[in-house]
């Protein structure tokens, strides 16, 4: 299944519902998706992977060059609804050393703000 | 009986004439007798007045002189018409003069005489009475009555209605004759159309005409027909024109697609073939940056496995063992497929090679990470584990890779070493923990890549890690061939079926 992002802001907060499989297409279209965001000023960004449940390196490698993105544009990244695993994944490949994982939006957007 | 309107044309025009002559027929014979009758009654009536003034006449003289003898004489001469049945004479006064009875009748009372001065007749069911007045010298003297039957009446009827019968049958004869021999003229042409259309319908040959055999609306139907016939036939070659060109033209369209599909499928054999080759090479690449054969040491068994997926995945293993009895193994996998993986191995292999006897496993991936980025491959990086065991000390650092599980012997619990950490090549300033764990005999150690953890099947649903771990502890205490073989054939079960996604790798190490 091809990978859908809705992209929406709220109070200065870019957050974007993923669908789908992140591999390197999934993945090269989030970050295009984040980099726009940062470009408009938006640099506190929020992930939503409640629809993702699969993941590949490709796509970890290319959260990791958004996370650091929003980092350097002084802002951040939070992942939130991820699945265990995912959780998982993101410990071991180092994605929670420059992003925070969250449980809900709501928190997620709390930990940005 | 079949209805009228399923009749055949040809019956109903004979039951229609015959009908119509019938009628006709019957009408003017039934005009015919009461028109005789009426005439008969007429002529009877006359013959009658006739009768009466002769008689009448004859009995004159008696009545002037009064003689009744000679007036029955005279009516007594009524003997000679037969149908005279009773008769008598009525003097001035109206009183009965004289009678008559035909011989053989019973006593008849005669009626009171007719006053008219002209004289009157009745006709009812079985006689006709007739008066009559007896005139001498323009002065009536008498009158006469007479009464005759109607067996003439009624033989001229029953002549009548037995030759009226008689010309009805011969005219319903004729009349059969005349329909049958007239309708044909009608119904052949109906009849001729009828049979062209079956045979249109049957046949769907259209060449076939009817032939016209009048110039009445039949005829005009004919041609009609004929001309519809021609059109149709036009149409149909037009038609049948159309379909052979239309046939034709598919026939070359199918055969110019069949030859280009033809040429489409060689080039594609020939770009598959190819991409095989390719891909064969690539996967030989892989397989040649692994290590022949296993070290062979007193204190640890050793195992290694690797499936490769399809496509070139980009696993990889590999062994140092130092003078100084340093055992150094690392697993890795390549972020991504194909080419650009079997790169990063390439290089990662190189570096393994000048690195491994490096005392620090993060100053290792440190280095490593380094040279890994500056290749400026976008994306691509190597997630790795890497242990080092000198006599029964382990040390093990991970760089993004799952981790690695270690079974106890003793207490026959798996102990799950998570490490997070960056793939090599993302970032040159990541900080990468070690970690030291102390070995006994038995402990089993499993370092893999995120093939098995991540194998899907045919529902999209993942191995994961807390089977994988289950998995090894069911054959935990066995040899490290035999555990890497029950995980293999673990995942395998788990896809029935479905094709690898990625590399499927496990190092397995038990310390003897």
């Amino acid at each position: 299944m091809a990978t859908e992002v809705q992209v929406r802001t709220e109070n200065g907060i870019g957050i974007l519902a993923t669908e789908g499989y992140i591999d390197t297409e999934g993945g090269e279209m989030i970050l295009a998706e984040c980099k726009k965001l940062i470009e408009e000023g938006v640099s506190r960004i929020v992930i939503n992977l409640e629809k993702s449940n699969l993941i590949n390196s490709t796509g970890i490698m290319c959260l990791l060059e958004a996370a650091d993105a929003a980092k350097d544009a002084r802002g951040g990244l939070c992942f939130c609804r991820a699945t265990p695993t995912i959780e998982k994944t993101f410990r071991i490949m180092g994605v929670t050393a420059v992003a925070k994982v969250a449980g809900s939006e709501e928190e997620a957007i709390e930990a940005v703000g | 009986m079949k209805p009228f309107n399923d009749l055949s044309i040809r019956k109903k025009l004979v039951f229609i004439q015959i009908l119509t002559a019938c009628i006709v027929l019957v009408l003017a014979s039934v005009a015919f007798v009461i028109e005789d009758i009426d005439n008969s009654q007429d002529e009877m009536i006359h013959r009658l007045s006739s009768t009466a003034l002769i008689v009448g006449q004859n009995c004159v003289f008696p009545l002037l002189f009064m003689d009744g003898d000679a007036a029955t004489e005279s009516l007594n001469s009524l003997a000679v018409e037969s149908h005279i049945v009773h008769a008598c004479i009525y003097d001035e006064s109206k009183d009965l003069f004289a009678t008559y009875s035909r011989q053989g009748e019973s006593i008849f009372t005669f009626p009171p005489p007719d006053s008219t001065s002209q004289g009157s007749h009745i006709f009812d069911e079985d006689h006709l009475d007739l008066f009559k007045p007896i005139i001498h010298r323009e002065q009536t003297i008498g009158r006469i009555y007479l009464r005759a039957d109607m067996v003439l009446l009624r033989e001229k009827v029953e002549q009548y209605v037995t030759e009226a019968l008689v010309v009805l049958a011969v005219g319903v004869v004729v009349s059969l004759l005349l329909s049958i021999f007239f309708q044909k003229r009608i119904s052949s042409s109906i009849l001729h159309l009828a049979a062209a259309t079956r045979r249109v319908s049957e046949t769907n040959d259209y060449s076939g005409r009817v032939k016209k055999e009048s110039g009445d609306e039949l005829g005009e139907l004919c041609d009609g027909f004929n001309e519809m016939l021609e059109q149709i036939q036009h149409r149909d070659a037009q038609l049948r024109e159309a379909r052979d060109s239309l046939e034709k033209r598919v026939q070359e369209r199918t055969r110019e697609i069949e030859d280009l599909s033809a040429k489409n499928l060689d080039q594609e054999r020939t770009l598959r073939q190819r991409m095989e080759q390719e891909l064969e090479e690539a996967r030989q690449l892989q397989l040649s940056m692994l290590p022949g054969d296993k070290p062979s040491l007193p204190h640890l068994d050793i195992s290694w496995y690797m499936e490769t997926a399809t496509e070139v995945g980009g696993d990889y293993y590999d062994y140092n063992f130092a003078e100084e009895g340093i055992l150094t193994i690392t697993l890795g996998d390549a972020t991504g497929h194909g080419m650009r993986a079997g790169t990063v191995v390439t290089a990662t292999k190189s570096l393994f090679q000048n690195l491994a006897e490096q005392p620090v496993i993060t100053e290792t991936f440190r280095a490593m990470s380094l040279s890994l980025k500056g290749m400026n491959l976008p994306r691509l990086g190597m997630a790795m584990s890497m242990i080092k065991i000198q006599n029964r000390t382990l040390q093990i650092s991970s760089a993004g890779i799952p981790p690695a599980l270690i079974y106890r012997a003793e207490s026959r619990v798996i102990e799950e070493v998570e490490i997070g950490g960056m793939p090599l090549g993302y970032s040159t300033g990541f900080e990468y923990e070690q970690r030291e764990y102390g070995l006994r005999s038995g402990d089993t150690i499993v370092l893999m890549s995120d093939g098995l953890p991540e194998r899907r099947n045919n529902q999209d649903e993942e191995f994961g890690y807390p089977r994988t771990q289950e998995l090894f502890l069911e054959t935990a205490e066995r040899t490290p061939e035999e555990i890497c073989q029950h995980l293999a054939q673990g995942g395998d079960e788990w896809a029935d079926g479905r094709p690898q996604d990625d590399d499927v790798t496990f190092v397995v190490l038990k310390i003897k």
